[in-house]
């Protein structure tokens, strides 16, 4: 891209001695730079005018085993005003695994950090609480190091623990010690692990002041499953079954992201009716997963009737998803290079079909809700974040836009098609949990609006690129030919392989921006496989948002946001 | 004197049945009636040889024994004997509260004059005040006794709720209770039987229109059902009160809240609906504004009296269903918000108003 050297220029001019090298690898700007010059670096990407890097979307790190030094942190940043992307790199050394915290500068690196911390080791100056995020305390090692085991096991307690964990009390670090009202005592409450508010596991250590929250402490890894090692471990096209569960509630925009990540590292681009055909499973995924979103939050305010008409909507939206791929739920409807098929013959006229019962059950539910005054006074001004304060904390999507930044990927880069076509990004004026809704409801029907003009749009033609190297020929070829026999045997044993090099790619999921960072080092399994989810920068202002509001006020704000906890806890 | 008690433990006994099958039958209405609104088919395991309609009878046999049989638990810490106390507390007054109500006129064999209400008492509804409030000792004593945050916070919430709307719903009371000028349910009930104009039932919903309001919804908020279930509000505080108990307890708690539902609509069927007052039913039989009459026997007048009170009874519990399916839960500010400053001023207007009506018709 044209606008990466400019971007890149102005980086070496600002920062000329702590850069050691820059490049530009398929439209992905990557600065290197020096550790101990990074804080200051980044205060440059955040404040300069020019560069306005507001966004830092993810903080990682990749463990190069055997080179010196060792651990090389990836830094990801966006801008919402300049709307261009930069990857910051720095190495450290194993035996001073130290770098300074981006915590001054970006409240959302502390979930980032910790994260880091947890799995590579890597230590954050200044970070005001590092401690582990999805593991336990007792866990030794840290497992996206190369040189942990995949198959080690730590249980903390049963068979095979060492037997010495003793349950703690929940402790909420850096807790204000206040007194309550009359000098009360506050009192601590879990909600969680197990509790009827937290789909999706995860536990919020409260102090109360009666009702009043005073002190919150979220914590998540309650569904941490090891997606990345996983992904390491296996062929490029192995990893997309685990894309499934990470959203699962719109597991085929996972599969979307993360199959476009890999073409970007291949450098292909899918025919145009393979991009149509996951436009639609993509939006048709969005419409269960809002719909979802919509219900629970009407459930948890007590509104069990709209929530079942939510749930019967997305029934007919996965059926429709069925209808695609053959699965509801966790679909791996994506391939490397294409779809796993075309749409099914019909599929436009039952899609009519159940867009207008799915819209007819959407404006019940939506009548039972917004015209009833309990549901909008408890919805209505509560846990209000100022824009800047959210993109501080690196939270996109739907959340974000309910505060009026206008930061859709579909519309700021658009991928697939999404510039031919025509649909309307919702934006919120106040931020309140009303406006989360409402975008949340009318993204619903633009992604209706959306999966009807791709129906009326798409061309004949292959939906899979027409390359030996990434989708299997036809069984017909491969039983009659030698040569397509040889390549089905090497791309299932050895799986398709990229050129080295490393690729970030974001799509617009629909609970914000999801992204896959890959690197790759020539061979069949991915070196590194990162997601950055959106529901984990999503779920890390929750504390914030509640503190000093009545314990009720947590159901709606924690419904909003969305957690998921499969895409969270990864 | 042998037949006095003979008929009194009667009456007791229908009411006591009448109330716990009114409980139990609701209890299957909520899952149907559920149904029916959220577009499902609801409850159809307990069908007998295939017909589903058999399934209320069922319900009303199989969730008692299912609950009898279950595990008890009782968590480590809890105090014991205030565990097990808390839902008896909670069930027996809303039960003894139906006793005050007259479920029908007086009913005549041979010499003999039965008032159709369990315990005749001429100041009904200050008994019936007292027992309802006497059933925010179940919520505080089962949140206190579970030995949990939670259940606290729910027992905390339920005193703070019962209490605050105790009030309301007292204000509209003595409203109406200035309006016919009686503490007796069956007085009041008997001021109801006349026809304004010959044509339109003197119930009490056309004389106090807003207290009829203030009592359904002060009521609502008593039995702890949405939009007033706050105590047991299962998103923030798991099941509020009554996390910690299982089996029959459980069953208890359930059971008060049914019960509750059930005296709810018997207090606003006696105060705003003529109780057992049939249109046009006097005692020899109908007689219609338009010259018709159709007489009928004694026996036959005080059944249909009956009856009618019952299907009264039954609409307004309905009603409660419908409510509590359709409504999202308040959050405690709004709570007390709307009971210290929507309840309590109209309750208080009402009742001046009520009150100076009076004095210039009377004076």
């Amino acid at each position: 891209m044209p606008n990466n050297d400019r971007l890149l220029s102005i980086i070496r001019g600002r920062c000329a001695e702590a850069v050691i090298r820059t490049d530009d690898y398929r439209g992905d700007a990557t600065v290197v730079i020096r550790p101990e010059r990074l804080l200051e670096i980044a205060r440059v990407l955040r404040d300069d005018r020019e560069l306005a890097f507001d966004l830092l979307l993810d903080v990682t790190c990749v463990d190069y085993l055997g080179q010196q030094p060792r651990f090389e942190l990836v830094y990801h940043f966006y801008s919402t005003r300049h709307r261009h992307r930069l990857r910051l790199k720095a190495r450290v050394p194993e035996s001073d695994p130290t770098i300074d915290s981006l915590v001054p500068l970006w409240v959302g690196a502390n979930w980032l950090e910790r994260e880091t911390y947890d799995m590579y080791g890597i230590c954050f100056r200044g970070h005001p609480d590092l401690r582990r995020i999805y593991l336990y305390e007792e866990f030794e090692g840290h497992p996206l190091r190369k040189d942990y085991p995949k198959e080690k096991r730590q249980p903390l307690i049963g068979p095979g623990s060492k037997g010495t964990y003793k349950p703690r009390p929940p402790e909420i670090p850096h807790a204000h010690r206040v007194e309550g009202m009359l000098g009360a005592e506050l009192m601590r409450v879990q909600l969680g692990p197990s509790h009827p508010a937290t789909h999706g596991t995860v536990r919020i250590v409260l102090d109360l002041d009666g009702e009043t929250i005073v002190n919150a402490d979220v914590e998540i890894g309650y569904l941490h499953r090891g997606f990345e090692k996983e992904c390491e471990s296996g062929f490029y096209y192995q990893a997309i079954p685990y894309t499934d569960r990470l959203n699962y509630s719109s597991a085929i925009l996972c599969n979307v992201g993360y199959c476009m990540a890999v073409e970007k590292l291949f450098g292909v681009e899918v025919p145009l009716r393979g991009q149509f055909v996951r436009v639609i499973g993509g939006e048709i995924s969005r419409i269960a997963d809002h719909l979802l979103c919509i219900g629970a939050t009407a459930l948890e305010l007590n509104a069990f009737t709209p929530f079942l008409y939510a749930l019967e909507a997305r029934e007919l939206a996965w059926d429709l998803i069925n209808a695609l791929c053959g699965a509801r739920v966790t679909s791996n409807f994506v391939r490397i290079g294409g779809v796993s098929a075309d749409l099914p013959e019909g599929f436009a006229e039952l899609c009519q079909q159940n867009f207008k019962r799915i819209l007819e059950l959407v404006a019940d539910a939506e009548g039972m809700l917004l015209e009833n005054p309990v549901f909008r006074a408890r919805m209505e001004g509560v846990s209000i974040m100022s824009p800047e304060r959210l993109i501080a904390y690196g939270v996109t999507g739907p959340l974000l836009r309910a505060a009026g930044v206008d930061l859709d990927l579909r519309r700021a880069e658009p991928y697939l098609i999404y510039d031919q076509l025509d649909f309307d990004v919702p934006l919120g004026s106040q931020g309140d949990n009303l406006d989360r809704f409402l975008v949340r409801l009318t993204e619903l029907r633009q992604s209706i609006r959306i999966v009807e003009q791709c129906l009326r749009l798409i061309p004949p033609g292959p939906v899979d690129v027409d390359d030996p190297a990434l989708r299997l020929p036809p069984k017909g070829r491969v039983f009659n030919r030698m040569e397509d026999m040889i390549n089905q045997f090497k791309l299932v044993t050895e799986g398709p392989k990229p050129p080295p090099g490393e690729v970030y790619f974001a799509i617009e999921s629909a609970n914000g921006e999801l992204g896959y960072y890959l690197v790759s080092d020539g061979t069949g399994k991915p070196y590194k496989c990162r997601a950055r989810t959106p529901s984990f920068s999503n779920t890390q202002p929750l504390a914030e948002m509640v503190r000093g509001r009545l314990l009720a006020d947590i159901v709606p704000t924690f419904d909003m946001i969305n957690m998921i906890g499969g895409e969270c806890d990864r | 004197m042998l037949t006095v008690v003979v008929v009194s433990v009667i009456k007791a006994l229908i009411v006591i049945g009448m109330v716990l099958n009114l409980a139990g039958i609701l209890g299957w209405v909520e899952r149907k009636g559920s149904a029916l609104i959220q577009d499902r088919i609801g409850a159809n395991r307990a069908a007998i040889f295939g017909f589903a309609g058999a399934g209320l009878v069922n319900t009303l046999l199989a969730d008692p024994i299912k609950f009898l049989t279950k595990e008890d638990v009782i968590p480590r810490g809890v105090d014991r004997l205030l565990h097990t106390l808390a839902p008896c507390v909670a069930l027996f007054p809303a039960i003894v509260a139906f006793a005050a109500v007259p479920f029908g006129d007086r009913l005549r064999i041979g010499d003999m004059v039965v008032n159709l209400q369990a315990v005749e008492i001429d100041v009904g509804v200050l008994f019936l005040l007292a027992m309802t409030s006497l059933g925010v000792y179940g919520v505080v004593l089962g949140g206190w006794a579970s030995n949990n945050r939670l259940s606290l916070l729910g027992g905390i919430r339920g005193s703070a709720q019962m209490i605050s709307y105790e009030l309301a719903m007292g204000l509209a009371v003595v409203a109406v209770v200035l309006t016919y000028g009686s503490l007796d349910f069956q007085e009041i009930v008997r001021r109801q039987g006349h026809m304004i104009g010959g044509w339109i039932p003197a119930w009490g919903i056309l004389y106090q229109p807003l207290a009829f309001l203030l009592l359904l919804i002060a009521g609502i908020a008593e039995t702890k059902r949405a939009p007033f279930d706050l105590p047991e509000g299962e998103s923030e505080i798991v099941s509020g009160y009554f996390t910690e108990y299982s089996g029959i307890k459980y069953l208890m708690f359930f059971m008060t809240d049914f019960v509750e539902i059930a005296v709810v609509s018997a207090v606003v069927t006696t105060f705003f609906f003529g109780g057992w007052q049939v249109p046009f039913l006097a005692s020899e039989g109908f007689v219609f504004p338009w010259g018709w009459s159709v007489p009928l026997p004694h026996v036959v007048v005080v059944l249909l009296q009956v009856a009618a009170y019952m299907v009264k009874v039954f609409i307004f519990c309905c009603l409660q269903v419908l409510v509590r399916w359709t409504m999202p839960r308040l959050r405690y500010d709004q709570l007390m918000w709307f009971g210290w400053k929507v309840m309590l001023p109209l309750g208080l207007a009402n009742l001046v108003v009520t009150a100076l009506v009076l004095l210039w018709i009377q004076g």
